[in-house]
C-alpha cells in the first residue's frame, strides 16, 4: 500500500506501469516542497523491491480484487473476459473509494509496496544497500557549506548503478534537490539518464522544474505532486496524529496542502509561535511609515545574509498574505492561507485597490528573482519597501 | 552471544574479511564487521556491497548469537592483545559487546546483526571448479589491462566465460586487451558469461595465496552474483551490468613480422628505455631487424627519447625473426606491464604495420594474448 498521501494521480498511474512492468527508468518528482517527494520516492524504492511484487503475481490481480469490490465488479462482469478495461474500471473505482472521507487509502489498488516484506521495512529504515539517495551534502565532503550537488557525487551513482543489485532487484537512485546539480554534474548525469544499466530506477526531485537543464528533464517522466486539498489534509492530521481539530485546520491552511509541512508545524509549535510574530511585524511595517520600512528592510538584509533560506521563507509568507488580500478583494475568502488573521486583512484589503495588491506581489515576486540572481539584498529589499503602499 | 577463541585466529579472520570492509561511509553500517555464531564456529563477514567476504575461525560457543562491531576498532584492539584467549560476549539486549583477553579488556559498542545487508548466499547455480594457482595466475595475467575510469564501466571487470572444461577470462581499457584461457579442474554444467570488477579478481587473487586446493565457483547469473569459495573463505562479488564488447575481432589473425625475444632481455631493454621515455611522452620505440643472412639472428633496436632529458637506446638479439624490417612504438607502461606478468621464456611479438595492434604471445603456449595499441610516432 502506498503510504503517500493525496496522491493518487499518480499511484494509479504507477500502479499501472508496474503491473504491466513499464516503469520508466527515470522519473522527475515535481512538487512544492514538503509535499511529499521524498515519501513517493521511498515508497516507489519499495515497489520495485517489494516481496510482495514478485511472488503475488502481480500481472493478475484481477481475482483478489473482485472479492474486495463484489458489487462493482457484477456490474462489470461482461467485461471480465477483456482484463484491460476491467481493471482499468476497478482503477477507476478504488478512486472514488480513496476521495471518500474517512476511508483508507485502499489497498486493492496496489499490491505493492506492501510496507511489511522485509525489502519494504529495510528500505523505510534506511539501510537497504540498493538504494542510495545523493542530495546537497551528502557523501564524503569537507565542506558543509555546499550548495550544490558535484559531479563527484554524480559519479559515485554511476558506478554504483553499474553494479548489479545486492540485496534486492532494482538499485534504486533518488537525487534530492535534482536542481542543486552543477552543470557539471547534471552534465553526467544524462549518460545514465538515458542509458541506466538494467535493474535501476533513478528518481530526480525538485520543487522548480524549470531550474533544471532541458536534457534532464527530456530524459525522465515527469510526475506531478499536487498540494492535498484543505479539508483532506486537516482530516488526515485530525485522524493520524491526533491533532487538535481547530488547530488542524489551522496548520492545513498555512501548509498550503503539503502534508510535511503541516506535520512540522504540528511538532514544532515554537514555529507557530514565530510565524504570529512574523505576522505582526508584517503588519505593523504595512501600516507604519518609511523609516520603519526602511529598518525593516535592514534587518532583513541581516537575516538573508545570515541565513537565506529563512530570509526567503519571510518573503514567501508576505507573498501568501498579499495573495490573501487579493482574494478577499475578489471576494474568495474561502481559500485564505492566514485565515486566522482575517480581520486586520479584511481592514487592510478596504485600503488597497486591487491594482495596488496586484502591483506589489508583482514587486515581491521580482524581489525574490533578485536575490536569487545575487543582487544586493538591502538595495533590494529597500527598493521593494518603497513600492508597498503606504497606509 | 558468548564464546572464546584463540587471539591469532581472530586476528587472522579480521584481517581476511577486513579487505571487504567498506573504506567510505555511504552506508555507515558496512564499516562494521558481522560476527555470528554458526554451529560449534565463529563466523565473521563484512561487506562494502561490492564483495563480501565471510570466513569461519574455530570457537567454543557458550551462547549462541550475533553482532556488528566497528570493523577497524576490533581489528586494532585484537592485533595489540596477546596470543591467548579471547573471551567474547554480548553486553545488554542490543548494542554492546565485552572482550577479555588475559588482563586487557574492552567493551565495544555495536549495532544489531539484522541492520546489516545481508551476506549475499549462493547456493543454488552454476558450478565450477578450477585449480588455485591456475586461477591466480589467470588473473595476474589479465586484471592488470581493466580500465581504472569509469567511462565505459564494463572495461573495469574481468570477463569471465565458463564453457565446458575451459575457462578464459579477458580484460581491456579500450588501448590493451589481456585475453587468458585455461582448463577447469571439474567442468561447468551451464556456460556461462559473466563480468567480474577487476578489483574483487584482485582480492580473490589475494586470497589465494599459495593455496593449493581448487576454488569453487558458483555462479547465480540471474541474482547477479558470483562466489568464490577457497580454504574455509567465501568471497561473493556483485558482477557488472552490460556487456563485454567482443573482442575476438581485436586480435589480429595475421603478421608481417614475427619476432620472438628471451623475455628478460626484451625486458631489461624496456626498463633502461622507460627511464628516459617517462620524462618526455612515455614512447617506447622497437625497430625489429632481420638478420643479413641465413644463420644470423635478426636484431631489435629499442629505444626512448625525451626533448629535454636525452636519449637512448639499446639492442636485443632476437631469438627467431620471420618477416622484414618492423618498427612500432609502445606506452612504456603497457609494455612494462606485459612483459612483467609474463615472468619468463620467451615473448613473441608479432606486428604489421607501425599504427595497428602489437600482440604478444607468450611462446610455447595458445593460452594467453595480449595486444596492445601502438602510439603514432614520427619515425
Amino acid at each position: 500500500m502506498w503510504q503517500i498521501y493525496g496522491q493518487d494521480h499518480l499511484t494509479r498511474q504507477l500502479d499501472a506501469a508496474i503491473k504491466v512492468d513499464r516503469l520508466s527508468h527515470a522519473y522527475l518528482l515535481v512538487g512544492p516542497p514538503h509535499v511529499g517527494k521524498m515519501s513517493l520516492a521511498i515508497n516507489m524504492a519499495q515497489a520495485v523491491n517489494c516481496l510482495a511484487g514478485e511472488s503475488n503475481a502481480a500481472r493478475q490481480p484481477a481475482p483478489e480484487r473482485s472479492l474486495d469490490l463484489e458489487p462493482a465488479a457484477g456490474l462489470f462482469a461482461l467485461d471480465d473476459a477483456t482484463p484491460g478495461p476491467a481493471s482499468n474500471r476497478l482503477l477507476e473505482n478504488s478512486g472514488q473509494y480513496a476521495s471518500g472521507p474517512g476511508e483508507e487509502v485502499p489497498s486493492q489498488s496496489g499490491d505493492v509496496p506492501c510496507g511489511d516484506c522485509s525489502q519494504c521495512q529495510r528500505v523505510a529504515q534506511g539501510l537497504h544497500s540498493d538504494v542510495r539517495i545523493i542530495g546537497v551534502g551528502t557523501g564524503d565532503d569537507e565542506n558543509v557549506n555546499r550548495r550544490d550537488i558535484r559531479i563527484e557525487q554524480v559519479r559515485d551513482i554511476e558506478s554504483f548503478l553499474n553494479l548489479t543489485p545486492y540485496e534486492g532487484v532494482c538499485k534504486v537512485v533518488v537525487v534530492d534537490g535534482a536542481e542543486l546539480m552543477n552543470t557539471a554534474a547534471a552534465n553526467a548525469l544524462l549518460k545514465t539518464l538515458e542509458e541506466p544499466p538494467g535493474n535501476s530506477l533513478l528518481l530526480l526531485l525538485t520543487a522548480s522544474e524549470d531550474a533544471l537543464l532541458p536534457t534532464i528533464r527530456s530524459r525522465c517522466s515527469a510526475l506531478y505532486l499536487k498540494p492535498a486539498a484543505k479539508s483532506e489534509l486537516q482530516e488526515r492530521l485530525t485522524r493520524d496524529y491526533n491533532a487538535d481539530p481547530e488547530l488542524a485546520e489551522r496548520v492545513a491552511r498555512i501548509s498550503r496542502g503539503c502534508i510535511g509541512q503541516a506535520v512540522n508545524a504540528l511538532r514544532d509549535p515554537e514555529a507557530l509561535e514565530q510565524r504570529e510574530a512574523d505576522l505582526q511585524r508584517l503588519q505593523e511595517v504595512c501600516e507604519g511609515g518609511l523609516d520603519m520600512r526602511f529598518d525593516y528592510a535592514a534587518e532583513l538584509a541581516t537575516r538573508f545574509n545570515r541565513d537565506r533560506d529563512a530570509a526567503k521563507e519571510l518573503l514567501y509568507l508576505w507573498l501568501r498574505w498579499w495573495r490573501d488580500l487579493l482574494l478577499i478583494k475578489e471576494g474568495a475568502e474561502e481559500y485564505l492561507h492566514n485565515y486566522d488573521h482575517v480581520a486586520p486583512l479584511r481592514l487592510q484589503a478596504t485600503r488597497l485597490t486591487t491594482g495596488q495588491v496586484t502591483a506589489f506581489i508583482k514587486r515581491l515576486n521580482r524581489t525574490l528573482e533578485a536575490l536569487d540572481a545575487n543582487a544586493n539584498p538591502r538595495l533590494t529589499l529597500e527598493v521593494l519597501m518603497l513600492g508597498l503602499p503606504l497606509a | 552471544m558468548k564464546l572464546s577463541c584463540l587471539q591469532e585466529n581472530l586476528s587472522r579472520g579480521l584481517s581476511i574479511v577486513g579487505r571487504a570492509v567498506a573504506s567510505r561511509a555511504t552506508l555507515p553500517i558496512t564499516q562494521n564487521v558481522l560476527l555470528e555464531t554458526d554451529r560449534s564456529m565463529l563466523k565473521l563477514s563484512a561487506t562494502n556491497l561490492e564483495i563480501a567476504i565471510t570466513t569461519w575461525i574455530g570457537a567454543m560457543i557458550e551462547e549462541e548469537g550475533s553482532i556488528t562491531v566497528p570493523a577497524r576498532l576490533l581489528t586494532e584492539f585484537v592485533n595489540t592483545l596477546p596470543s591467548d584467549r579471547i573471551d567474547l560476549e554480548l553486553e545488554g539486549s542490543v548494542g554492546a559487546m565485552r572482550l577479555v583477553c588475559g588482563r586487557a579488556e574492552a567493551r565495544i559498542h555495536g549495532a544489531s546483526a539484522d541492520d546489516f545487508p545481508p551476506i549475499p548466499q549462493v547456493e543454488e547455480g552454476v558450478s565450477a571448479r578450477v585449480g588455485s594457482q591456475e586461477l591466480k595466475n589467470a588473473i595476474t595475467r589479465v586484471a592488470f589491462a581493466a580500465a581504472t575510469e569509469e567511462s565505459r564501466p564494463v572495461l573495469t571487470g574481468v570477463e569471465a566465460k565458463l564453457s565446458g572444461n575451459r575457462f578464459t577470462l579477458a580484460a581491456a581499457d579500450g588501448f590493451r586487451l589481456a585475453v587468458q584461457h585455461g582448463e577447469l579442474a571439474e567442468p561447468v554444467q551451464d556456460d556461462i558469461d559473466v563480468i567480474v570488477p577487476a578489483r574483487t579478481m584482485s582480492e580473490v587473487s589475494r586470497l589465494l595465496g599459495d593455496q593449493g586446493d581448487p576454488v569453487d565457483i558458483m555462479m547465480v547469473p540471474a541474482r547477479g552474483q558470483v562466489l568464490f569459495k577457497v580454504a574455509g573463505v567465501e568471497i561473493v562479488s556483485q558482477l557488472l551490468q552490460g556487456t563485454f564488447p567482443n573482442y575476438d575481432q581485436l586480435i589480429p589473425q595475421s603478421y608481417d613480422n614475427r619476432s620472438v625475444f628471451d623475455l628478460q632481455k626484451l625486458l631489461r631493454a624496456t626498463r633502461t628505455a622507460a627511464i628516459f621515455a617517462r620524462d618526455g611522452s612515455n614512447i617506447i620505440r622497437l625497430q625489429m631487424t632481420p638478420g643479413e643472412e641465413e644463420g644470423i639472428s635478426g636484431k631489435a633496436v629499442v629505444s626512448a627519447r625525451s626533448e629535454e632529458v636525452g636519449e637512448n637506446q639499446g639492442e636485443v638479439d632476437t631469438e627467431t625473426i620471420e618477416g622484414g624490417e618492423s618498427k612500432i612504438a609502445f606506452n612504456s607502461k603497457y609494455l612494462q606491464d606485459v612483459l612483467t606478468v609474463l615472468e619468463r621464456g620467451q615473448v613473441a611479438l608479432e606486428t604489421t604495420t607501425s599504427s595497428s595492434p602489437g600482440v604478444f604471445k607468450p611462446v610455447g603456449t595458445e593460452d594467453y594474448v595480449h595486444v596492445v595499441m601502438p602510439m603514432f610516432v614520427q619515425w
